[in-house]
C-alpha cells in the first residue's frame, strides 16, 4: 500500500499533468470525487491510523514516548502539500444574510482531521487554479452547526466573494458543508465509518 | 468571475405537487429550516394553487406543476440539500418528471460600444440585409440583439434534457450599456422509459453544473472584454 504521502503527491501530481479541466470534464463530468480517489485516499489515511493504533498498543513502552513521536500520516503531507496562497484566507467569518459576489469557489474534500486543523483537497470551481490543492483548515473556521458534518470524506464549498451590507463592501470568505452527498460519496463515507469502527475496536 | 456583479441560482422542478401544504412552518417541521428562521419568513401567500415566500436568502414559489427554489446568495449548493431534504426525505413520493438548474449572472463589459460588439459577434445584422444595415446605423440609440439562445440538445450526462444559453443586455446594471445578462437553463428529463431520482440527481449535478455554467459566463465576460 501507498504511504499517504505518495498518494497525496500522485493525486496532485496527477491534476497538474492530468491535462486541462475541460478534459477532466469530459472524463468525470458528474460526480467529484470520484470513488477510487476518494477511498483510495481516506482508506490509506484509515489504514495507517489502525495500524499505527495496533503498533502502539503491541509496544507500550513506546507509546510513553507518544503523541509527539507518533505522527499522524498526514503531518507528512503538509510539508510537501500546495497550500492555497491567499492572504486572510481563513480570518473572515460568515455573517448571515449578506449576498457575496464570488470571487473564487473551491470544493473541497476533507482528508484527515488533525488536532486542531483538517486537511482538505481543494477543486477551484471559478478556473482560476486548474490543479488542485491542499490546505489546512483550523477548526476555528468552521461554523459550530457544521462541525459534526466535518468527518474524512465530507464534501464543503469554500466560497471567497465581497459581501455587501449596508451599502458597504467587504471580502468574506465562507465555508458550507453540504448535507447531502453524491451516491458514490456517501458509499465511501460508509466505508469509513466501517474502518472507524475497526479502529474503535482496536483501541 | 471578477467581472460578474450580480448572480442568482435556481432550482426549478416540474411535476404534481400540493402548494397548500408547503409554508415556513413545515419546512421547520421536516427539519429543513430552523425554527427562528421560519419565524423570520416572509410569506406572500400560501394557497391550494400557489405558494410563495422566502426564508433567509431563499425564495419558494410552489405551484401544482412546478415547484422552484431561488437565491442570489451563496453558497448556491444549500439549494441542492434543501431539494433533497424536501423532495428526497418529506416527500419522496412526489412525482417529479423535470428539473432545471439555472443560473444567471449580470456581468461588466468596460462600455456600450463593448456591448454592442458581443451582440454583433452573436447575432451580426449583415444576414439581415437592408433591415440590418438600418438596425446597425440607427444614430441616436443602438440597435440590434435583444436576446439569443444557444442551446446544447444532447449533453450526454443525463437521460435528456438540454442545456440552453441565453445572452441578453443587462438592464439591472447601471449605467445602461454596461452590462450583459447571461441565463444557464441546465435541463434534466426523465426521459420515456427511464424513472429518475430527481433529488438525488440535484445532489449530484449541481456543483458540475455550477462550475460549467460559470465557464460559459466566463467565456462571454473575456470574449466581450477583449472586443
Amino acid at each position: 500500500m501507498l504511504s499517504t504521502a505518495s498518494t497525496y503527491r500522485e493525486l496532485a501530481n496527477a491534476r497538474i499533468q492530468g491535462s486541462s479541466i475541460s478534459n477532466w470534464n469530459r472524463a468525470r463530468p458528474d460526480v467529484f470525487p470520484s470513488d477510487s480517489e476518494v477511498l483510495g485516499t481516506i482508506v490509506n489515511n484509515a489504514a495507517s491510523r489502525l495500524a499505527s493504533s495496533e503498533r502502539q498498543s503491541s509496544n507500550p513502552a513506546k507509546n510513553a514516548d507518544t503523541p509527539s513521536q507518533v505522527r499522524s500520516p498526514s503531518d507528512n503531507d503538509v510539508e510537501t502539500k500546495k497550500v492555497v496562497e491567499i492572504p486572510n484566507l481563513f480570518r473572515a467569518r460568515k455573517i448571515s444574510g449578506q449576498w457575496v459576489n464570488t470571487l473564487q469557489e473551491w470544493e473541497g474534500l476533507v482528508v484527515s482531521l488533525s488536532s486542531e486543523y483538517f486537511t482538505a483537497r481543494l477543486r477551484d470551481l471559478t478556473l482560476l487554479n486548474q490543479s488542485d490543492e491542499f490546505a489546512e483548515i483550523p477548526y476555528a473556521e468552521i461554523d459550530p452547526s457544521d462541525r459534526e458534518r466535518l468527518v474524512e470524506g465530507a464534501i464543503f464549498h469554500m466560497i471567497i466573494g465581497y459581501a455587501r451590507r449596508s451599502g458597504s463592501q467587504r471580502r468574506e470568505t465562507f465555508f458550507y458543508f453540504r448535507r447531502y452527498l453524491p451516491g458514490g460519496t456517501r458509499r465511501v463515507q460508509k466505508v469509513i465509518s466501517l474502518l472507524r469502527e475497526l479502529q474503535d475496536d482496536a483501541d | 468571475m471578477e467581472h460578474v456583479e450580480l448572480q442568482g441560482l435556481s432550482i426549478v422542478l416540474v411535476g404534481a405537487f400540493n402548494p397548500a401544504i408547503f409554508n415556513p412552518n413545515w419546512l421547520a417541521a421536516q427539519s429543513v429550516i430552523k425554527a427562528d428562521e421560519a419565524a423570520d419568513a416572509t410569506v406572500e401567500v400560501v394557497h391550494r394553487e400557489i405558494a410563495q415566500f422566502t426564508v433567509g436568502d431563499l425564495i419558494f414559489e410552489i405551484t401544482q406543476d412546478k415547484f422552484s427554489l431561488h437565491t442570489a446568495a451563496e453558497p448556491f449548493v444549500k439549494g441542492a440539500d434543501v431539494v433533497m431534504e424536501i423532495f428526497g426525505v418529506a416527500l419522496p413520493h412526489t412525482p417529479i418528471n423535470a428539473m432545471g438548474i439555472n443560473y444567471m449572472a449580470h456581468f461588466r463589459v468596460q462600455s456600450r460600444k463593448q456591448q454592442t460588439a458581443l451582440g454583433r459577434a452573436l447575432a451580426p445584422v449583415e444576414p439581415w440585409g437592408e433591415w440590418g444595415a438600418k438596425v446597425a446605423q440607427t444614430e441616436t440609440s443602438t440597435g440590434g440583439m435583444t436576446s439569443l439562445t444557444m442551446m446544447q440538445v444532447e449533453p450526454g450526462d443525463r437521460v435528456a434534457g438540454n442545456i440552453a444559453v441565453t445572452v441578453q443586455p443587462s438592464h439591472r446594471l447601471q449605467p445602461p450599456g454596461t452590462g450583459v445578462y447571461v441565463q444557464i437553463n441546465d435541463h434534466y428529463e426523465a426521459g420515456p422509459d427511464a424513472s429518475v431520482n430527481f433529488p438525488e440527481l440535484c445532489v449530484a449535478k449541481i456543483t458540475p453544473s455550477l462550475e460549467r455554467s460559470r465557464q460559459i459566463v466566463d467565456s462571454l465576460s473575456t470574449y466581450a472584454r477583449s472586443l
